[in-house]
């Protein structure tokens, strides 16, 4: 049977898998502002059947001035009480980082660690994530919940397409509009126990932010970087911006005289498994992707200058769904 | 009140959302969308607006047998022909 897991926890293995579990970049103190948030959300969960909708946006804007507050000792004091469950129980793992796999990391001999989710979770969560927001039909509070806490990590765009994140818009709006309408019905009515329903806490939480304003910029910009890739041939501006999210472009070197595409695609899928990372070819038209770990990268050949040097290799650029 | 089905809840039910189906399986939700398009996927729908719903135990094993075929290298068409042979 499969693993039960909490919002939380769903949440950490989404938002954590690809992190440096060393360093505390913007992209995992975003995520663990959001695990923060999430605990705080499961707990407003387990009593709502006894909270007012006054009470439950009153505990809400609570936890956020706590969450947007925590100071880097807390962020990681959060990672660990979420990680270490996770860890021992399987669902999360330390590989070796992918970006320790460019050329400029690994001769310079700096070793680098990062999450890992469990293919089968990760996917089970968001894909059953996605099944349900996509498809009409009723949406669930935990749904709505870590939809906003993906929102808020800026890690959507590594779940859904453009498109899909179109109607995913569509479906919160609407949500949105049906939630408030709820709570005007609610309000004329006498006071007693409100029932926290999906649409109720769309219109509660899809207008809340707990980031930081350098966060936010952060996330504004990588939002401008995803318009822009809206169009294929712009997707090589990745390559100057690598830094600011948890996937990276990166280059690999190798010489091997004499062969074709798919013996150097197998070279470098041979070099990524040797470092610890599961890599897969997945075909995507006429295109051969390659998914390492949980994401998808494109692969073509590339030259790069060292000391005027030319040095042969393969590229790998993060691919948006 | 919408929360979310426990698996216990959803493994002993008779039917489930194609969200549910993704979280049985570990299927992308894109492909189960494909399956029910092509018809490999059968599910129930009461009227034209409302969620369709798979049968559980046939569906999961259904998506199993179709990730078997293609694991095999069967392509979808060869799969349908497969499947539209055992049901005559």
């Amino acid at each position: 049977m499969k693993k039960e897991y909490t919002l939380s926890q769903q949440f950490a293995i989404v938002s954590l898998d690809g992190q440096s579990c060393i360093h505390c970049s913007t992209a995992k103190s975003a995520a663990v502002r959001g695990i923060a948030m999430a605990e705080v959300l499961e707990e407003i969960l387990q009593q709502e059947d006894g909270l007012s909708v006054g009470k439950i946006k009153r505990k809400l804007e609570a936890g956020l001035e706590k969450v947007k507050g925590m100071r880097r000792k807390e962020l990681e004091e959060a990672e660990k009480r979420a990680a270490e469950p996770l860890l021992a129980d399987g669902a999360l793992e330390t590989v070796p980082d992918l970006l320790g796999c460019d050329m400029n990391y690994y001769t310079a001999g700096i070793e680098m660690k990062a999450y890992r989710a469990d293919r089968e979770d990760y996917l089970s969560i968001v894909e059953g994530l996605r099944g349900e927001i996509l498809e009409d039909g009723p949406v669930t509070l935990e749904c709505v919940c870590l939809l906003w806490l993906i929102r808020e990590c800026g890690c959507i765009h590594d779940i859904c397409s453009v498109r899909e994140q179109e109607r995913i818009q569509e479906r919160m709006v609407d949500l949105c509009a049906e939630g408030n309408l709820e709570e005007k019905n609610r309000e004329q009515k006498t006071e007693g126990q409100d029932i926290l329903t999906g649409a109720l806490c769309a219109d509660i939480l899809w207008k809340q932010e707990f980031h930081k304003s350098a966060e936010l910029m952060m996330k504004s910009f990588l939002k401008g970087k995803r318009q822009l890739f809206k169009n294929p041939y712009l997707q090589g501006i990745n390559l100057l911006f690598p830094f600011l999210e948890r996937r990276q472009a990166i280059f690999i070197d190798f010489v091997l005289l004499g062969t074709d595409t798919a013996q150097r695609r197998q070279a470098v899928e041979l070099f990524l498994s040797e470092k610890g990372h599961y890599v897969e070819e997945v075909k995507s038209g006429t295109e051969t992707l390659l998914r390492i770990d949980n994401m998808y990268y494109r692969i073509w050949p590339k030259t790069i200058a060292v000391n005027r040097v030319p040095v042969q290799g393969a590229g790998l650029l993060p691919v948006y769904q | 009140m919408s929360r979310q089905r426990t698996m216990e809840k959803i493994l002993a039910s008779e039917y489930v959302t194609i969200g549910e189906l993704a979280r049985l399986t570990g299927c992308r939700y894109s492909t189960l969308k494909f399956y029910t398009e092509e018809g490999m996927l059968p599910f129930e729908q009461a009227e034209q607006n409302l969620t369709r719903r798979y049968r559980q135990s046939e569906s999961v094993k259904r998506v199993e047998w179709i990730r078997a075929q293609r694991e095999a290298g069967k392509t979808v068409p060869e799969i349908k022909e497969i499947m539209k042979d055992a049901q005559q």
